[in-house]
């Protein structure tokens, strides 16, 4: 039974997974950016959240859309204005850029919010639905919900909107693109601004069902990283099922053996690099893997 | 990536200049600028060895830092636990990095660009988890090492000396690959597999040699840490940022250069020194935004380099 809880524990948290995955896999697939401050925009999104339930009453699930559209703003233009400077240099430079600009957020976050540990309380917080001894919080299933609609929301814009179109194009080949008349500039900085929406949703996702602060962001994008890899680079599916297969290894080991999950996490991470490094469902889709 | 000071006596004749006019420095300066300069030193060897095997070899190993701790734990528990003198624990520290590197060379190997990155930023946290665990090492309270003996002035000599030697050490390890049999089978492997196994080389060996150099000497200048703070704990010693680090000294430096990495280190550790002594709680930011103008600033630098050296023809994941 405890092991039947554990992996619906982990199925729940890797809806989680997904989302956060997928900004961070939008970003890496289309710009070869990886952005090691993704973990600091998902913190920015929780504390969005945070302000607005706690100061105005607000219900952590309506603050969300707030939360993406803040989120898009900053990164978009932390795109234009910084990071598409240094895009042509190379991906190692963006590397050291984003890390330069994770500790400046984190620095920032540290200022502003204070290293206290948040965590919001709703009325609805102990209900859940129970299936024999098995026990699934209302909230935790909301933000399930909410997490995979996000990235299936992610995967018709890409499939269906000119604007999603025109991002595969650039990423296929910007010079092409631009001849087609889309400034690749502008794609990017829109982009970026999505990876961060997505974070911010992240963000709004953490700050509903965990307690978080400043310093914990290193860990998120660690899983980002390892949800993508799992999943493989730029794949709708691969980011849910790449969440699930982390989620579940997770809370299967945690339930064992406590102290070694992270170390799961890294393990699943290079077995898969080496024995698969496209991923469960990877393709030579966005970017030259 | 020749280095190109010039001919090699004359590169002699500069590093032999210097590196005495280092070792007689600790007689005119206090313990401030001498434990500074360690520091310096430390740095710059850290970013000469990860040169080793990102630009000579062409494998950004991000992780690098992973055998930094993996020595400062070596020496940690030979000396606090094993009651082993502070050489055997260096000996130690070295062994493992080094045989770290060569057990999981071949399976890294098979990666490529920013996978290859990612895996050993894989590794690194799966050895600090391991590290926390481990009950010998004192788990996640951190390990307290014996104290060296001495007055404060003599031990910051002590360790001065021992970082500046470690350093001629990294430096002489650097021009015995550029000039050797290696530094030729890299230029080779740097046009691709494939060149440099129509030409014999042993492409495999030479990356596997590459990173154990590599290992060896971040491991050792882990152990020398672990000895001069005398309390060591995982979140300190497997730190990504020391790795960010190097790779921004790395770029800043040029690695056609012998001395580059080194006026690079000088420089950086000197920021970081200035930031936290005048931004108390606004260092990490501000040091953020120096890397950030770092890249920014220098994109020839960073450009011109990374592109040639890493992914000009290395963007597959895998072979």
């Amino acid at each position: 039974m405890q092991t039947v809880q554990a992996i619906v524990n982990g199925i729940l948290v890797g809806g989680f997974y997904a989302s956060m995955a997928m900004g961070f896999s939008i970003v890496w697939g289309v710009m070869n950016i990886i952005d090691l401050a993704h973990g600091s925009l998902i913190i920015i999104g929780a504390y969005v959240t945070y302000e607005l339930c706690t100061h105005l009453g607000v219900d952590p699930l309506l603050t969300i859309p707030v939360a993406a559209v803040a989120l898009f703003a900053l990164g978009y233009v932390l795109q234009r204005y910084l990071i598409n400077r240094v895009l042509q240099a190379s991906v190692f430079a963006t590397l050291i850029l984003t890390f330069g600009l994770d500790r400046v957020l984190v620095n920032a976050n540290l200022r502003i919010f204070s290293a206290d540990i948040r965590g919001i309380t709703v009325p609805y917080t102990a209900a859940a639905l129970t299936i024999g001894d098995l026990r699934i919080p209302l909230i935790r299933l909301a933000v399930f919900c909410v997490a995979i609609l996000s990235t299936l929301a992610l995967w018709l814009f890409l499939e269906r909107t000119r604007l999603g179109i025109a991002i595969k194009a650039t990423s296929f080949d910007p010079e092409a693109a631009r001849l087609s008349g889309i400034d690749p500039a502008r794609i990017y900085a829109v982009t970026f601004g999505i990876g961060a929406a997505l974070a911010g949703i992240a963000g709004a996702l953490v700050a509903a069902v965990s307690t978080f602060s400043p310093v914990i962001g290193d860990g998120l994008t660690t899983r980002a990283f390892v949800v993508v890899v799992l999943g493989g680079l730029g794949s709708v599916p691969g980011a849910i099922a790449g969440g699930m297969l982390l989620g579940v290894t997770e809370n299967l080991m945690a339930s064992v053996f406590p102290s070694f999950s992270d170390a799961a996490a890294f393990a699943l991470l290079i077995v898969f690099l080496v024995a698969r490094p496209r991923g469960l469902f990877g393709r030579r889709f966005y970017a030259d893997i | 990536m020749r280095i190109s000071s010039g001919s090699l006596p004359r590169l002699a004749i500069v590093c032999g200049v210097v590196a005495v006019a280092l070792a007689v420095l600790p007689r005119f300066t206090g313990v401030f600028v001498q434990a500074t300069l360690a520091d310096v030193f430390m740095v710059g060897t850290f970013a000469i060895a990860l040169n080793l095997i990102a630009g000579y070899g062409g494998y950004p190993a991000f992780g690098n830092v992973v055998f930094f701790g993996l020595g400062a734990y070596a020496t940690g528990v030979a000396q606090a636990n094993l009651h082993l003198p502070f050489a055997a624990g260096c000996l130690a520290a070295v062994l493992l990095s080094t045989l770290v590197a060569v057990a999981v060379g071949p399976l890294f190997f098979r990666l490529r660009g920013h996978y290859f990155a990612i895996g050993t930023l894989g590794l690194n946290g799966a050895v600090a988890q391991l590290v926390t665990n481990l009950p010998l090492a004192g788990g996640a309270k951190g390990l307290s090492l014996p104290l060296p003996a001495g007055t404060p002035g003599t031990i910051a000599t002590f360790f001065y000396e021992v970082f500046l030697a470690v350093l001629v050490v990294a430096l002489a390890a650097a021009v015995w690959v550029d000039r050797g049999r290696l530094g030729y089978a890299c230029r080779a492997l740097r046009a691709g597999d494939d060149v440099a196994q129509s030409l014999g080389v042993d492409t495999l060996r030479t990356k596997v040699t590459l990173w154990a150099v590599s290992a060896a000497l971040t491991g050792l200048i882990g152990a020398i840490y672990a000895y001069s703070v005398t309390y060591i704990e995982p979140p300190d010693v497997f730190s990504l940022g020391l790795s960010v680090k190097a790779f921004v000294i790395m770029l800043l430096g040029g690695t056609a250069s012998l001395l580059g990495p080194l006026v690079a280190a000088f420089f950086v550790e000197g920021a970081v020194a200035l930031t936290q002594h005048y931004f108390l709680n606004y260092d990490v930011g501000v040091l953020g935004l120096i890397v950030i103008a770092a890249v920014v600033f220098f994109p020839r630098g960073a450009s011109a380099f990374v592109r040639d050296r890493f992914f000009a023809r290395r963007s597959g994941a895998a072979r």
